[in-house]
């Protein structure tokens, strides 16, 4: 790792969530944030941006290339990255093509989905590690949650939640070789209950589409 | 047969100009009819993720964003078909066409729904094809995300090269 200024850890905390401060990937961002140390770490918080005719500016394409540390805390949306991540993953591609660096920039992801099972992540995980692949950058290891908004409601007695932000500082601090494993947290709610609540969702868009369709 | 067919006004290439054309082919050929939408970056907000369109009953479903996805619910319904064809970015459609499978309500496709994804690229990696076709093929059956309660046909495909774009007719032919 090469450093910023006075020798400290550049990180890039991205928000992939066009929700801003609201958004459940922002909440897990400044939960991270708090076991960081400041005496070592510089960090910087990007947002993705809904309206871009001109693209990202290049001071933030720039910011992302420079960094030592990248972690990209997104929602799931169908499966993958949603539109606005991807968008901001591609300009970052397009200008990593024009401004080769020999720079390993390491790579975490902290994604939270609205399925109670945080597996369902993985698809979008191996999106992440594609574009790492392409860029030459470091991957290090997700944190896929299930259920987000459910978690962040017990984050303050939610432990492996705690280890697994603890887990993810620790490892922006050091240099270590390996890629660890994806980490997984299930709600601490029971999986009925987030069933339930979806389920009720699913059933009101769809009496809605079909009152729509009945032109009732 | 009322068919649609999404494409990435930005990402013009040989490829895709060729898969479009023989898409189009198939799709008549077969007798159905067929619309294309044509879309660009700017065309498409992403979803914001507010859920209004599903928590708020006096938007009946509607996006509180009036673009061309907006747009194109309104009359979504009229579909049977919905095919999605767009350039691969790292295992996944790239942000035009990705914004516009967020915010499509193919939930409103009740008379019958079958949805198709193409994703295309010179340069597309095997391992970004792989998870380009993970995504929508390990979930069909709950691919409207949103909306599980109704089982749907998701097919997805990927092509790389001019060859490529006939097999994948040949293999969208026996889906068709």
């Amino acid at each position: 790792m090469t450093g910023g200024p006075a020798g400290l850890l550049r990180v890039c905390l991205v928000n992939g969530s066009l929700r801003g401060p609201k958004a459940s990937s922002n909440h897990f961002l400044a939960c991270l944030e708090r076991f960081l140390d400041p005496a070592k770490i510089e960090v910087a918080h990007l947002a993705v941006r809904a309206k871009l005719p001109n693209g990202y500016p290049e001071e933030t394409l720039a910011r992302l290339s420079a960094a030592d540390a990248v972690v990209l805390a997104f929602p799931l949306f169908s499966y993958c990255l949603p539109g606005a991540t991807i968008r901001l993953l591609e300009e970052w591609a397009h200008y990593a093509d024009a401004h080769p660096a020999a720079k390993h920039t390491r790579v975490y992801v902290l994604v939270n989905c609205g399925y109670a099972d945080p597996k369902v992540n993985d698809e979008a995980i191996h999106v992440v590690r594609n574009f790492c692949a392409r860029l030459g950058l470091e991957w290090r290891f997700a944190i896929e949650i299930g259920c987000g908004p459910a978690v962040l409601m017990l984050a303050p007695i939610d432990l492996r939640l705690r280890r697994a932000l603890q887990s993810m500082a620790a490892d922006l601090q050091t240099t270590a070789p390996e890629a660890k494993d994806n980490v997984y947290l299930w709600p601490l709610l029971p999986r009925i209950l987030m069933d339930t609540i979806r389920q009720s969702l699913d059933r009101k868009a769809l009496r809605e589409a079909i009152r729509r369709q009945s032109g009732a | 047969m009322h068919a649609l067919l999404i494409v990435d006004r930005d990402a013009r290439s040989s490829l895709s100009q060729d898969l479009q054309s023989k898409v189009t082919a198939l799709v008549e050929g077969k007798g159905h009819s067929l619309e294309i939408l044509e879309v660009g970056s700017n065309d498409v907000v992403p979803c914001l993720g507010c859920l209004l369109c599903m928590t708020d009953r006096r938007r009946h479903g509607d996006c509180v964003i009036d673009d061309a996805v907006a747009k194109l619910n309104r009359r979504i319904g009229d579909f049977d078909l919905v095919c999605f064809l767009g350039p691969i970015a790292f295992g996944q459609f790239s942000s035009t066409i990705k914004n516009v499978t967020d915010k499509a309500k193919t939930i409103r496709m009740l008379r019958s729904r079958s949805l198709i994804a193409i994703g295309y690229g010179n340069d597309v990696r095997d391992e970004e094809t792989a998870t380009f076709l993970d995504v929508y093929r390990k979930h069909r059956g709950v691919a409207d995300t949103v909306h599980t309660l109704v089982q749907e046909r998701f097919e997805a495909f990927a092509s790389h090269s001019l060859a490529d774009n006939d097999a994948v007719c040949a293999e969208l032919g026996r889906v068709l």
